[in-house]
């Protein structure tokens, strides 16, 4: 048996700073709403997650924050300009890793590539480019066209961070990477945030990869927000409640709290709900439920959660 | 680092400089140092060769190597070699996705425009260094540069073919300084219009090829109807990129011409395209604003 609900989880997170905002954002491509109405607020000095499926929206979402995608309705605030006007001043910020993993001009050798990301970035920092480099085990004679997908990225996530930038938009930023070199590059994240005062937009759908740096997280489908919030809010507020119900129970009735999910067989029934752990919990006993376990989900998920909610409404 | 400077533009003297080393870099990946070699190499064997016939280095009265600027080979060679460098310039840049050139923190319109400007330098140059290779290979070998002759231009062309005598007129001809200078203006012009077609259109070669059976159908048209208008503009078009199309023949020993190139011929032709060129560079550079 399974039972779904569209989740409206909390979107406005207040009054920020917010490094970057979007209100109404909205981006068709020919019939294709690829955002539709979008409104972003990521918190300055966040670590924030975009999570969804493929064609949700999240790399155009991405490309339109660093002015390579021009919106056609709403607003958007990157680092406090808009992208569409001010394009240059807002990538001069931005650290970024494209969804496309091959690296700058083919012809070029690592080393070059670098030298060229250099005269464009007044702040960059060679020493740390260096230490990256060799943390990463790239040969700065290699041929760009030569390099391997997990190379390219490593390549990338060094252009991205070694001018220290006050914005990092990374479009899956551990695709092509093995375990090894994924490890090392949440570790120079980590080191990263430390060092310097940073905002990080991620857009994946391998949250689980991320999570232990993530501290905000937005869900998108089909270029629209399902929720973002705070992960605290999300390990607190959306949880899983395992219940067994007598014989020919019809359910809960109305609970205090959205109904995300709800599976289960027989007399054994799953509920992902988002709301007040102890009055979710009231109201299922009172329905008649014995109320087994109830547990958090992890971003991962919370995330798969919600989009098959939304994709099975 | 840093902080200070974190988020700051790149001087756009710094970027014009970077561009040009990049297109630089672009052209030498591009193999662009052994053709021209091979293309010097080439010109010096005609040089050496001395072979008669009419072209840009050929032979002058008593076997001397004469270099006319305004002849086919040269100006066929300087437009040729501009409608090829677009496509060496903007090699890696994907032009219509997430290329290098727009994630960087310039202007997407202006750094476009850098580009196209640090290709055209890149082509100034490598036609000065030919000019001035064929121009040591002529005087070394004790040629003349440029033409002083006398051309016999057509008045009357019904008259001229049945030899009807005030038919043609005798022209005492010098090479005009100017001449030295159209194989650099019509390579520019050639130069902005091939750079039109990278910016504007995904399939740059497709488009090319569909401009020129275009107009030769059109040609091909003008002659079957003999519309008399198409074929001077054509013959207009061919001696501004060096089909020197106004030579008619020979006759006595002397070259026949149906008209003789002007000063105002070339700044005309010179405005037309060139103005043509930089209003599609810029036009199609706007696209790069509005993705």
């Amino acid at each position: 048996m399974t039972d779904t609900a569209t989740a409206a989880l909390p979107i406005d997170l207040g009054n920020g700073p917010f490094a970057v905002t979007t209100r109404e954002l909205a981006r068709r491509f020919g019939s294709t709403r690829a955002l539709d109405g979008l409104d972003l607020q990521v918190p300055e000095g966040a670590v924030y997650v975009l999570v969804g499926p493929n064609g949700a929206g999240k790399s155009t979402l991405i490309r339109t924050l660093m002015g390579l995608v021009r919106y056609q309705d709403g607003a958007v605030s990157v680092l406090g300009r808009d992208p569409a006007d001010r394009g240059a001043e807002v990538r001069a910020g931005i650290g970024y890793v494209p969804e496309d993993y091959r690296v700058g001009y083919s012809w070029m050798t690592v080393g070059r590539l670098l030298e060229h990301q250099a005269v464009y970035h007044p702040s960059w920092d060679a020493e740390y480019a260096r230490e990256l480099r060799a943390r990463y085990g790239i040969d700065p004679g290699r041929k760009c066209h030569a390099l391997s997908k997990g190379q390219s990225r490593r390549v990338q996530l060094v252009t991205a961070l070694a001018h220290r930038p006050p914005l990092l938009l990374l479009d899956e930023p551990t695709d092509g990477l093995d375990h090894v070199v994924r490890d090392e590059t949440l570790s120079i994240l980590s080191e990263y945030l430390a060092d310097s005062p940073t905002t990080v937009v991620i857009s994946t759908h391998r949250v689980y990869e991320v999570e232990p740096l993530v501290d905000h997280v937005g869900v998108l489908s089909e270029g629209r927000l399902l929720g973002q919030l705070p992960r605290d809010d999300l390990y607190g507020g959306l949880l899983r409640y395992w219940a067994d119900v007598p014989e020919g129970w019809t359910g809960p009735g109305e609970l205090p709290g959205r109904v995300v999910r709800r599976s289960g067989a027989a007399r054994a029934i799953e509920w992902t709900v988002w709301g007040d752990r102890d009055a979710v919990t009231r109201g299922l006993s009172q329905a008649g439920a014995a109320v087994r376990e109830v547990a958090p989900l992890s971003v991962d998920e919370a995330a798969l959660a919600l989009l098959s909610g939304r994709e099975a409404t | 680092m840093t902080d200070s400077t974190a988020g700051r533009l790149p001087a756009m003297k710094t970027v014009w400089i970077e561009q040009l080393r990049v297109v630089g870099l672009a052209i030498r990946r591009a193999g662009a140092r052994p053709a021209l070699a091979r293309v010097l190499g080439a010109v010096a064997r005609i040089a050496g060769s001395r072979r008669p016939g009419r072209q840009a280095m050929g032979d002058g009265e008593g076997g001397q190597l004469v270099f006319d600027p305004g002849e086919p080979p040269w100006g066929f060679f300087a437009v040729l070699a501009a409608l090829l460098l677009p496509f060496v310039a903007w090699k890696g840049e994907r032009r219509f996705g997430d290329t290098p050139l727009w994630s960087m923190p310039v202007d997407h319109r202006r750094h476009t425009l850098l580009k196209v400007a640090a290709g055209w330098v890149w082509l100034l140059a490598i036609l000065s260094a030919a000019l001035v290779w064929v121009t040591l290979t002529v005087l070394a070998s004790g040629g003349t540069l440029g033409v002083d002759e006398v051309r016999l231009l057509v008045l009357d062309p019904a008259g001229a073919a049945a030899g009807t005598p005030g038919a043609m007129e005798s022209v005492n001809w010098t090479t005009p300084w100017w001449e030295w200078a159209l194989p650099f203006t019509s390579a520019t012009a050639a130069y902005l219009v091939a750079s039109t077609l990278m910016l504007a259109t995904r399939r740059p070669l497709f488009w090319a090829a569909g401009l020129w059976v275009a107009g030769g159908v059109v040609l091909g048209i003008a002659d079957f109807r003999d519309i008399d208008w198409i074929q001077r503009a054509s013959d207009f078009v061919a001696w501004y990129i060096g089909g020197d199309s106004f030579a008619w023949g020979m006759s006595g020993g002397q070259e026949v011409w149906t008209l003789l190139p002007t000063f105002k011929m070339w700044m005309a032709s010179s405005a037309f395209w060139i103005g043509l060129g930089l209003a599609g560079v810029l036009g199609a550079s706007s696209r790069a604003r509005n993705h």
